[in-house]
């Protein structure tokens, strides 16, 4: 009795052992593929290899985050609403899960409906798979319930990992709005403390604003030389790098930053530039692109255009806003945070959203946009909803708009092909 | 330079604050009193040195009766003027009150202290109360011939500070309120200020303004969080360039914390003279070590 019983489990591991390797093997394949894509792009700048190398690192070699001394452990994290600081003032490291991998949405079809968006299913699955150390070594799942999917795989992936759920209120014209979300992160600053065995205090946490807002101002550097003409670096670069921020602690991020910047800065002085002056620029827009899913960015730069901007989510828009302290005490940096992460964010998760048009009208005025491609992801209703709103806003200045819907498989990428090259074509005899 | 600016505000307030507190004992009494700016500050002597025009304007019926027309239509245009130059300005950068609670508040600050977050429903309260100052103020002089200085806490400050020696009266007691209540909420006294808000009624006609680029705003909501006034619509605003409003102090501080380029500015006659830009923004920041 007990031997057959244990002869059955062993069946059943052999048989989750074999799919786990097929599953790496295909998430190795499907990286290296991408990768050797982004390297094939010409015009790419020497010092992006350490961002590469991270990627290689994570999804190839399938190896942990690098961990300074002091920072033990790593928590896992969604969306762009947790305050990053805070778990870095818990001597803890924040890693961005939103997975990208074709097939661990493929796994994680057997967990969700049908209609939910390629992001959470791979998130789901990548994670139930196990297989992936830098999901596997995670403490914690830190889970914002910002959209609907995101609401429903706090739930969902809590069966297979702890999950602190984060609550992100849903609109924000009022002050108690932000009030609450201040009470909110006090709470989670609590679970923090519990977990780690940290105490998070002013030191602490002004030590990690520190930090953070040196990666801030570096990335506000690589905007600005996004923002000339002719382009000096091409946007599934910089798309490249914000994806390596995700993996890695945010010091040796920054300091590969700075490198890279200096780079960028002698090109311009040596006028060695990726693109011609009348190449078509191109906006970026909708939902977001992650590492190893970045077939529509290098596609537009495979066609001839330049992504000049990028609006996406896990874009530079991770780091764009930077954290206001007005008062220099624990509270006013506690809601310094809240306010950061609650009140600049253009998710269209939120009710009013009228900031996020206005952001675009900004961009395509500062990096002088041609064009604007809008990626919807099968299934991501809260951005799809908005396209309209940016098409109808768009007309008025005579900025044509291309939506794009698409997940993460790879069949149709023959098709989008065509279908940018056209827009992109288009833009250029317009212009003409 | 830009560094330069929020540093100079302080570098002119600590400056007014000394001629309007020691003043009589570094000039004596040599400046005149005829031109008496729109400001909280305490003559020390009431019959020859110099004070700003806070006891006139408490005590306008008294005043009237005794001082001849010219005088009057004098102060009045003075003070017009003063108002259409400088606006809010002189709350921001003259008043020494302000350099008071400021330091108050910067005290608060250094020892590490919570401050109390003032949101919509509590400056509200603060308005009804802003009303009242304003009623006993004005009306107190004009009709029930009540002196505002017998309540007025700044008389139980300035004064001591000064090295007069005062006797006990009910400013003691709103003294010791205004020290408390300014410690734990920046520039509270400006909230519930009379003249204040005198000045600010005329902000359409003064030169001094406040404007916004309505597209370069991204919501983040920082200029809210500094505004010691809780003005939101500097953060809302999405349509008209002006953002003044009565309650502005001028005192550029959601110009500092702006962190988007040309969002907000400080704008004299038109001209924008102190713009917010990043740079800026991580400079006030003081995170670098």
């Amino acid at each position: 009795m007990n031997n057959k019983c244990s002869k059955g489990d062993n069946m059943i591991d052999d048989k989750l052992e074999r799919k786990k390797e097929i599953f790496k093997s295909s998430v190795i394949n499907n990286s290296n593929k991408m990768l050797r894509r982004i390297d094939a792009l010409s015009g790419k700048p020497e010092s992006i290899e350490p961002f590469i190398d991270v990627l290689k690192r994570t999804f190839v070699d399938l190896r942990d985050v690098k961990r300074p001394r002091k920072f033990k452990e790593t928590f896992g994290v969604f969306c762009v609403m947790v305050p990053e600081e805070m778990i870095y003032a818990a001597n803890a490291i924040p890693v961005k899960l939103c997975s990208g991998i074709f097939s661990g949405a493929q796994v994680g079809e057997d967990f969700t409906p049908r209609d939910a968006c390629p992001l959470v299913k791979a998130s789901i699955g990548v994670t139930s798979m196990d297989a992936i150390p830098i999901y596997k070594n995670c403490s914690k799942f830190i889970v914002p319930t910002s959209c609907d999917c995101k609401k429903k795989m706090a739930y969902d992936i809590s069966k297979f990992k702890p999950v602190i759920p984060i609550h992100v209120p849903s609109s924000r014209y009022d002050d108690t709005f932000v009030n609450n979300f201040v009470k909110d992160l006090y709470k989670f600053k609590n679970t923090l403390e519990y977990i780690t065995r940290n105490q998070i205090n002013y030191n602490s946490l002004k030590e990690s604003f520190r930090m953070i807002a040196r990666a801030q101002i570096e990335t506000y550097k690589l905007i600005e030389m996004q923002k000339r003409i002719p382009a000096v670096i091409k946007g599934s670069h910089v798309i490249t790098v914000m994806n390596a921020y995700a993996y890695e602690h945010v010091n040796g991020w920054t300091d590969d930053l700075c490198i890279l910047n200096k780079e960028l800065e002698d090109k311009v002085k040596y006028n060695e530039f990726v693109a011609r002056e009348n190449s078509p620029r191109i906006l970026f827009a909708g939902s977001p692109v992650v590492f190893p899913n970045l077939k529509i960015p290098v596609l537009i730069e495979e066609s001839g255009g330049i992504l000049a901007a990028d609006e996406t989510c896990l874009g530079t828009r991770r780091l764009y806003d930077p954290v206001a302290i007005t008062d220099d005490s624990l509270s006013g940096l506690m809601r310094a945070l809240a306010v950061r992460y609650l009140m600049p964010c253009t998710c269209p998760t939120f009710v009013q959203n009228k900031q996020r048009l206005f952001r675009i009208k900004q961009m395509v005025d500062d990096h002088k946009i041609d064009g604007i491609i809008y990626h919807v992801l099968r299934g991501c209703q809260v951005y799809d909803f908005e396209y309209n709103l940016v098409e109808d806003e768009m007309k008025k200045y005579d900025i044509p708009v291309l939506r794009v819907e698409t997940d993460y498989n790879e069949e149709d990428i023959e098709q989008l092909r065509i279908r940018l090259e056209a827009f992109i074509e288009m833009i250029k005899y317009k212009e003409i | 330079m830009n560094r330069l600016a929020s540093k100079f505000r302080w570098f002119v307030m600590a400056i007014f604050f000394v001629f309007f507190t020691f003043g009589v004992h570094i000039f004596g009494l040599k400046v005149p009193s005829k031109f008496a700016l729109p400001i909280f500050s305490c003559p020390i002597n009431y019959e020859t040195s110099y004070g700003g025009s806070c006891f006139t304007l408490c005590h306008l019926k008294k005043w009237v009766s005794a001082t001849t027309t010219a005088d009057i239509v004098f102060f009045i245009v003075f003070t017009f003027i003063t108002i259409l130059i400088l606006g809010r300005l002189l709350c921001g950068y003259i008043c020494p009150v302000g350099f008071i609670q400021d330091v108050l508040d910067k005290f608060r600050q250094f020892l590490k202290f919570d401050q109390i977050k003032f949101s919509e429903k509590r400056y509200k309260i603060l308005n009804i109360m802003k009303w009242a100052t304003i009623i006993i103020f004005f009306a107190g002089g004009i009709f029930w011939e009540f002196s505002f200085c017998s309540i007025c806490p700044i008389l139980a400050i300035s004064p001591p500070l000064a090295g007069i020696k005062i006797v006990f009266s009910l400013s003691i007691v709103f003294a010791i309120l205004f020290i408390v209540l300014s410690f734990f909420k920046r520039r509270f006294w400006c909230n519930i200020c009379p003249i204040g808000y005198m000045i600010g009624v005329f902000h359409k006609l003064s030169f001094t303004s406040l404007k916004k680029d309505c597209q370069a705003c991204t919501e983040c909501g920082a200029c809210y969080e500094a505004c010691p006034m809780g003005i939101k619509i500097i953060l809302t605003e999405r349509e008209k360039d002006d953002v003044t409003t009565n309650d502005c102090l001028m005192c550029m501080e959601c110009i500092n914390k702006c962190p988007e380029k040309d969002a907000l500015s400080l704008a004299y006659f038109e001209k924008k003279i102190y713009k917010a830009s990043r740079k800026n923004f991580f400079e006030n920041q003081d995170i670098n070590e």
